[in-house]
């Protein structure tokens, strides 16, 4: 009887004992409640042809190689669209032990004089040590970035939700660069050499 | 001075220009620790599969440390352990103090399509591993501890689609790094994803052993397995294990068994689960068993506490009760605690 007590009372002290490790991260919602990464973006100068390239070009330059057959370029509605994931790790692990992977969707809307952007559709796909002692997602689990975390996991989570917000804000930054890499009335310029 | 501006300028726009895929390739250091205690109903350590088997004691498993690499499209995996689990793995009169290796292999993706690998790896003929944190239930079933725990050998492995791929290879004797009757075994798995969040694997491994079905003899060995799982919902996942595996020894005497296994669970939040196994497991001519195992995991981050209670069944008088009479059940309940890293 002392035996089951001195168990139950350490799975009550683990549950019910659990210090706060992390501030809240609090990641930008749209109208239906999902994380959501939204702004138009005036570009003076600037035609939708032109911001369509850069869009594009922006986006094969970001995605991986897999990830290319996603890339959509639709020249009627004027927007590129793609889907792009990342690893998150487990946060105290000695090494860069993967936990999972967020993956998300990017959709880069064009029109004369600006653009909009929108990165939302965040899913963390889990992964797990296999027997073979390496990495891979789990097939099956895979939950929206908005689904509440338990308490006794939310440091870990919270984690993920910071690498978040820091990935979109580096994508963000990057993309505003690579939106007016070439502008409107831009000519390849040859440089004829003289010694042919 | 305008050189040095420009060179850190070309520096920073190359070491912060982002990619959506941080593919990692960096040496990653992984593994578990864990403990256990286990109290049998009987007094008697009656329940006995291939971890986790002393009564009444506060216990180790083991320390599990996995180094694994890919540059490009090598990798190389190794992985090494100490503890009483590690000796359990290592089969009969293995050390609880001496490292066993649990993987230790190279492999080279060719393409998309083709991985080779050679060394010594995990079985892929099962349902249950030898490290815990790659299970559920802390102790393991009766098809875990009769099936092979490592196969040394050379594989192919040809993945189609993420829905299909196919692995076929040459092994030596289950669980030995070095095989005295030369490479004999053959092994070949199926994976098939019918749908999303539904694996299913079918294992075969065939050869003659020196030492076949842990015994002494030498023999000829055979074993097919199904090992599936389906995420039903987000919450409620079913597994499935079948194996039946045949010996046919020198002394023309032959052994074998025939078990199924299955995983319902359901998770309560992403910290709290609770799960069954229930297995039936027959010997060739011999006593058979059902076992319910009752386990709770709970964890936080890289802890996980597993509370369990199992109860076995035989239809011979295979355990002992507490006046140590012969008895056909046998019930025990265990708390572990598991730390990955």
């Amino acid at each position: 009887m002392l035996k089951m007590n001195v168990i139950t009372l350490l799975l009550y002290l683990f549950v019910h004992v659990q210090p706060s490790f992390s501030q809240e991260i609090e990641l930008p919602v749209d109208e239906s409640g999902r994380y959501t990464y939204h702004e138009v973006v005036d570009v003076k100068n600037f035609d939708s042809v032109t911001l369509l390239n850069n869009a594009e070009n922006f986006l094969k330059g970001y995605i991986n190689k897999k990830q290319k057959k996603t890339l959509h370029r639709d020249d009627l509605k004027g927007e590129v669209t793609a889907m792009s994931s990342f690893q998150v790790f487990k946060k105290g692990s000695l090494g860069k032990n993967v936990d999972g992977a967020i993956e998300y969707s990017l959709r880069i809307e064009v029109k004369d004089q600006k653009y909009r952007y929108t990165l939302t559709d965040f899913y963390f796909q889990e992964y797990e040590r296999n027997r073979y002692g390496k990495f891979e997602p789990i097939n099956g689990k895979v939950k929206p970035l908005e689904t509440p975390s338990s308490k006794l996991n939310d440091w870990q989570w919270n984690d993920h939700k910071k690498t978040v917000q820091e990935k979109m804000t580096v994508l963000v930054s990057q993309m505003k660069v690579d939106m007016m890499k070439i502008k409107s009335g831009d000519k390849k310029k040859v440089k004829v050499k003289e010694d042919w | 001075m305008k050189k040095t501006i420009l060179l850190l300028t070309t520096l920073c726009v190359f070491a912060f220009t982002v990619k959506a895929q941080d593919e990692d390739s960096g040496l990653k250091i992984s593994g578990s620790v864990d403990t256990y205690y286990k109290y049998d109903f009987s007094g008697e350590p009656n329940i006995e599969t291939s971890f986790a088997n002393e009564q009444n004691s506060v216990s180790i498993g083991m320390i599990d440390i996995a180094l694994e690499q890919t540059v490009g499209k090598a990798s190389f995996v190794g992985e090494i352990a100490f503890g009483p689990r590690n000796a359990g793995s290592a089969g009969p009169g293995a050390s609880v103090m001496e490292p066993h290796i649990q993987n230790l292999y190279v492999s080279y993706a060719f393409s998309d399509l083709l991985t080779l690998s050679a060394g010594y790896m995990g079985t892929f003929v099962g349902y249950e591993v030898i490290s815990p944190t790659g299970n559920f239930n802390y102790s393991t079933s009766r098809l875990f501890t009769n099936g092979p725990f490592q196969n040394a050998g050379i594989k192919a492995d040809f993945t189609i689609s993420d829905r299909f791929a196919f692995m076929v290879g040459l092994f030596d004797d289950w669980n030995v790094y070095q095989d005295f009757n030369g490479v004999s075994d053959f092994g070949a798995q199926i994976y098939v994803a019918p749908v999303e969040g539904w694996d299913v694997y079918l294992n075969f491994i065939t050869g003659y052993h020196t030492q076949a079905f842990y015994t002494d003899l030498a023999g000829s060995v055979t074993e097919f397995d199904i090992t599936t799982g389906y995420q039903i919902t987000d919450a409620f996942y079913l597994g499935l294990n079948f194996a039946t595996a045949s010996a046919e020894f020198e002394d023309d005497s032959e052994d074998g068994f025939t078990g199924l296994a299955l995983y319902p669970q359901y998770a309560i939040s992403d910290a709290v689960a609770i799960g069954l196994r229930y297995e039936n497991f027959s010997w060739k001519d011999a006593q058979s068993y059902n076992s319910f195992t009752l386990s709770v995991p709970i964890s936080s981050g890289p802890l996980t506490f597993i509370p369990e209670f199992r109860l076995d069944t035989s239809d011979e008088d295979v355990f002992e009760d507490s006046d140590l009479a012969a008895t056909g059940s046998a019930s025990q309940v265990s708390l572990a605690a598991i730390y990955a890293f």
